[in-house]
This record gives structure tokens, sequence and C-alpha cells, in this order.
């Protein structure tokens, strides 16, 4: 047993809290170590003190009187809390911390809201600058004679669709929807919705507010809706 | 052998508590009388130590044996009345400390006066046990409570471990520490009291 082991276990060495063999270890190097015996004498001499040296107190004589009426006026089927202390200050300071948690979480929850609030609040629809560049008076002249062929209309719609900042693809899709609610013939329905794309596109010149009105719509289903458009 | 037998009271020619409790729970205040005169002064001693006040000590007493008068029905006699008592007792403390850090934290003493009592109680003892006294209250509670009930009480590990509801290796290393915590204390004082005294050092008594 080294000195450091030795000098942990003094206390419970003379609190006989040892094993018969630790005791018999600690009682051989003690003979041997005159440091830890040193030790050894001041921890004997600390542990005497705890325990004789410490004065035997006593609750007041009229304790158990006193004890003894609390009990009496007991109610005998109802078990009543009896609170010690009838300042109710504690009882605050309970409320306190609830308070405190009554802060916490409302304070998550609008943190929350704001946060869904921003996500999912819609962007604000910015139409792009209209720009007339790359669209030549050909163009403005088929939109506007609409006895034209199919290959043309096609290639005319194809054109429109990509070179459009008014999402016309977006427009068709939700007229197409539009005019199936309504139940209109198959061929009835691409013709009405070609007039009114032809009228409503020609031109270009058309205020800003009638643009976003009428050709920023959402996109609700871009691929199925566009298969079935197949002109 | 249940976990209670091994703490019950050893007292030759004496009712046992657990005997003593059935008679509470019928209604006997004899037996509970002697029953608090069986702990209160231990538990007084205790919580006295752990407070540092004589009113709030005798208050949470107080409260402890009505408590065990009152919940005497929910007193399971497979376990140790003493590890009952004592846990009440312990918990009312716990409770006790907590409400009074609550109250310092708004700046409000309440052991303003324990020090009056005890300089009080220290006159009329030896020197050396104020100042025991006074080393035993700086130690933090957790290792003050097991140091208390462990080497002034003469608890078992095992039962402070049931009162206390932590595991037993917690119980010994706190023990310890509280014990080299005080060595380290007392010490330099009692070097200084027995240079002093002039007294001639004890021998050791190997055991």
């Amino acid at each position: 047993m080294n000195c450091r082991k030795a000098r942990r276990c003094l206390f419970s060495y003379f609190k006989n809290e040892l094993s018969e063999e630790e005791k018999a270890e600690v009682k051989l190097h003690l003979e041997g170590c005159p440091e830890c015996a040193r030790e050894a004498l001041e921890v004997e001499r600390i542990a005497s003190l705890v325990e004789e040296s410490l004065e035997t107190l006593t609750p007041s004589p009229d304790f158990n009187q006193k004890l003894l009426s609390q009990v009496q006026r007991l109610p005998s089927e109802e078990v009543k809390e009896i609170r010690r202390t009838p300042f109710s200050l504690t009882r605050i300071l309970g409320l306190e911390t609830k308070i405190k948690w009554a802060f916490a979480g409302s304070f998550i929850v609008i943190i929350l809201a704001s946060v869904l609030w921003l996500t999912h609040k819609r962007a604000p629809i910015r139409p792009e600058p209209i720009s007339r560049e790359g669209q030549t008076a050909e163009d403005l002249q088929l939109v506007n004679q609409e006895e034209r062929t199919d290959s043309l209309y096609r290639e005319f719609l194809r054109r429109l669709m990509e070179e459009s900042q008014f999402k016309p693809k977006t427009y068709v899709i939700e007229n197409l929807k539009l005019a199936g609610s309504r139940g209109v013939d198959g061929m009835e329905k691409l013709e009405d919705i070609r007039r009114r794309f032809i009228i409503e596109t020609a031109g270009y010149g058309v205020d800003e507010r009638r643009m976003r009105s009428n050709y920023v719509l959402p996109v609700v289903s871009t691929q199925k809706a566009s298969a079935k458009v197949n002109y | 052998m249940t976990p209670g037998d091994q703490f019950e009271s050893r007292l030759n020619g004496q009712v046992s508590d657990k005997e003593l409790m059935e008679k509470v729970n019928s209604d006997d205040t004899s037996a509970f009388s002697i029953l608090v005169d069986r702990y209160k002064v231990r538990l007084f001693n205790l919580v006295y130590r752990l407070l540092q006040n004589r009113e709030e000590a005798e208050d949470i007493l107080q409260e402890t044996f009505l408590r065990v008068y009152r919940e005497r029905e929910s007193y399971d006699p497979a376990y140790a009345f003493s590890t009952w008592i004592y846990t009440i007792t312990l918990n009312l403390c716990r409770n006790e400390l907590k409400r009074r850090k609550k109250f310092k934290f708004f700046g409000i003493d309440l052991i303003k006066n324990s020090r009056e009592h005890t300089t009080q109680e220290a006159k009329n003892c030896n020197p050396l046990s104020s100042t025991l006294e006074r080393a035993i209250h700086s130690l933090p509670v957790k290792y003050r409570t097991v140091f208390l009930l462990r080497d002034v009480n003469q608890l078992s590990y095992d039962h402070i471990s049931q009162s206390l509801r932590i595991p037993m290796g917690t119980v010994k290393s706190r023990v310890n520490r509280a014990r080299l915590m005080l060595r380290d204390k007392l010490k330099p004082k009692m070097k200084e009291y027995h240079e002093l005294s002039k007294s001639s050092p004890l021998p050791i008594q190997l055991l």
C-alpha cells in the first residue's frame, strides 16, 4: 500500500469501515511510515473530535406538547396540506417560475409563427419589364391574323412560349382547366383558348396591371396539363 | 430478511418502530409520542446542522412528525421506519434550502440570525467544538448531508443511500470527500490548539 492510498482510507480505518485485510495493510503501512503515522494522528484526533465534542442539541421542552396539539387538530378523514409558512411569497415565487415558462413558451411560438409567415409568404409578383426586343413586326402580324394555318399557329405558340415574358404557357394551362370545367368539347376548347390567347396577347401593348392579372397565374400541374395541350 | 429489518431499532426490551407504527395507524397517540421521543433529538441535530437555525429546525421537525402522522397509512412496513422518516426530513430540509436560495436571489437573507445562535451555543462548550461546527457548516450541502448522516447520526451507508435515494458508491465517495475537506479545514486549527494547550499528543491507538 502506498502513502496516497493509505492516507485516503485513514478515516475509514479509524471508523472501522475497512475489511480485515485492508485494516492489516493500513496498519502495516503506518508502522513503517512515520509521515503517514503523523497524519494518522491528526485524522484520529479529528475523528474523535467529531464523535465526542459535538454538542447534542435538544428541541425546546414544549416540542412534544405543541406537536401533539397540532396532531389533534388534524382532521381525521380529510388530508389537508398544512403550510408551514402562511406567508405566500413562496407561492408567488412558484408562480414566478410558471410565468417564466409561459413567457418562454409564447416567445418560441411567436418566433415559429413569424418564421413560418416569412417563409410561406407569397413572393411579391414582379412582372419582368416589358421588352419589345426580339419581337418583329411579323410576330405581331401573326397574332392579329386569326385565320392562320395550323403549322403557322403552332410555330407562333412555340415562339411565344420561348420568348414571351408574360408566361403564356401558364395562361394556356389555366384557361384549359377553366374550359374543361365548363365541359366544352375538345376542339371548341382549343379554339376558344386560341382566340382568347390571340386577342389578349395581341400587340403587347396592354398595360402592366392587366398583364399581371391576366398572365401571371399560378402554375398548377404544368406537366400534366401541357401534355394534354397537343397542338 | 426484508430490507427494513436491518435498520430497525435494536434496543432490547423495546417495542420496535414498526409495531409502534401499527399502533399509530389505529390512532394511538401515545405510541406516536414514543416514536417522537425516539427520533426527535437525532433528527433535530441533523436538521439544525443543515439549516443553522433553531426555529426553522424545530419547524421542520414538527412538519416531519406531522407528515408521519398524516401519512401513517401510506407507510410501507416492508421498509424501515427510520429510512422513511429520514427521507421525509431530508426532503423538507432540501425544500427549505431551495427556498432560501430563491430568497437569496431576491436579496433577502433568511439566515441572518443563524450566526448568533451558533455563537451563543458555542460559548458553553469547548473551543474546538465551535471550530468543528463552523467547519461542518462550511462544507457544501451535499457533502455536509452525508457527513452528518454517517459520522454524526451514525447511519449505515446502505441506510443513507436508501434515505437519500442515491447509489451507495456515491454516498461512500461523498462521505470520504467530506471527511477529507473537514480534515483540511481543521488541521491548522487543531495544530494551533494543541500547541497552545501544550498537551502531549495522543498515542495512536491502532485498532
